[in-house]
């Protein structure tokens, strides 16, 4: 099993297929693909919230295990409610 | 054929190296670089078969129509009748506190009249094994249109190994049965560049299905033919029953060269949705759904779109 992976950044774009498929700016070193997993949980203010909560320009903080071309498969979303 | 970076062509067997290979039969199509800033005068594909509705919003049980008129403004419209619509005068209608609103999507059921059934849930396998669903509709016997991300994922290995369409699904439902496409379609701008503003494709199935389900109209329309214009757009979104295809309504709130914007109601797994006009009796799509996050957005059918799904469609 692929070791857990972390980035943070701001979200550029939501692709709206189920799961959403997201593009950010992954600390400032330009944009980079984020799959959600179907169980990827989406958290603002110790929360659980549906993943249609997110908004371009959000700050998020991802954890996932790798994918495809340099991606990422979400497991876990942290938005940072107090930046956008 | 021009020779700028959004253009290649290649046969229908051609892999495409580098990006997965995941279909046998997967290409990207010309489109020019330059941004097209829409017809001067409107251009339209006929759909197959429409039935006059007198309206510009889909007539649908439970559906409160006066949402859609003002859904986004920053004003209450008064006076204003589903049959005396007039154009908008300003397309400057987001403000950054806006959200999308209430969600008055209405769920269609069953979907086997015009047009639901030209629209069809979509589930997605890419090549490194990830599932999507996503949305698309017909525009010909054997072509379905959706975004380009629902066909070609980089992060997901490339072009999808399979997808299987399903017209008119609802719930358990399948009143048109399913096919697999293995056959898909893009532009470089999306499969090369990621650029969003390139977000669409298509999938070719290898029968006609179409023939049975009918197929939506496109049109290529002027700046001041889409600003204002309301929108009708259905699809299956995730948060819902699966399978189940859900409606909603509103206006367009921006234009630009390749992208339409708008604050009706959407979610995950509308991505590919058809965003259309419906006038004096016939359907023609203007957007291909793709983005959310509010305002949400679509593909713009514009010139280079336009001919391409002409071309597709008569595949």
């Amino acid at each position: 099993m692929s070791a857990a992976h972390t980035l943070s950044g701001q979200i550029l774009a939501i692709m709206e297929t189920w799961p959403l498929q997201l593009s950010i700016d992954a600390d400032g070193q330009g944009p980079r693909s984020i799959s959600l997993a179907e169980d990827c949980v989406v958290m603002r203010d110790g929360r659980a919230v549906d993943p249609g909560n997110l908004r371009v320009g959000d700050c998020v903080g991802i954890s996932g295990r790798p994918a495809a071309a340099g991606g990422l498969t979400a497991l876990r979303i942290d938005i940072d409610a107090s930046r956008r | 054929m021009s020779s700028n970076k959004h253009e290649c062509t290649s046969s229908d067997s051609d892999r495409q190296p580098g990006t997965g290979g995941g279909s046998q039969h997967a290409s990207t199509s010309s489109e020019a670089d330059q941004a097209n800033t829409g017809a001067a005068r409107d251009e339209f594909a006929p759909d197959f078969a429409g039935q006059p509705t007198g309206s510009e919003i889909e007539s649908l049980a439970g559906f409160d129509p006066s949402r859609a008129l003002t859904e986004g403004l920053p004003f209450q419209v008064v006076d204003e009748s589903l049959s005396e619509l007039q154009p908008a005068e300003s397309a400057a209608y987001m403000s950054a506190e806006s959200v999308c609103g209430a969600d008055d999507r209405v769920r269609v059921s069953p979907a086997t009249t015009i047009p639901w059934r030209w629209i069809c849930q979509l589930v997605i396998t890419m090549p490194n094994g990830a599932g999507f669903r996503g949305t698309g509709w017909f525009i010909g016997p054997r072509c379905v249109m959706t975004a380009g991300h629902c066909v070609f994922s980089r992060a997901n290995g490339g072009w999808a190994r399979r997808i299987e369409v399903i017209p008119g699904m609802d719930a358990a439902a399948r009143p048109y049965g399913s096919a697999v496409g293995t056959s898909f379609r893009s532009v470089t701008g999306w499969t090369t560049s990621t650029d969003q503003n390139f977000d669409y494709g298509c999938i070719i199935l290898p029968t006609n299905l179409g023939n049975t389900t009918g197929y939506f109209g496109f049109a290529n329309l002027s700046d001041a033919s889409l600003n204002g214009l309301l929108l009708n757009n259905s699809g299956y979104p995730g948060d819902k029953p699966f399978g189940t295809q859900w409606f909603n309504a509103g206006r367009v709130s921006q234009v630009t060269s390749r992208k339409l914007y708008y604050m009706l109601d959407t979610y995950g797994g509308q991505s590919g949705s058809p965003v259309w006009r419906s006038l004096n009796g016939a359907r023609h799509a203007v957007g291909v759904h793709a983005y959310g996050g509010c305002p949400n957005s679509a593909t713009r059918i514009n010139g280079d779109v336009y001919s391409n799904m002409l071309a597709w469609r008569a595949i």
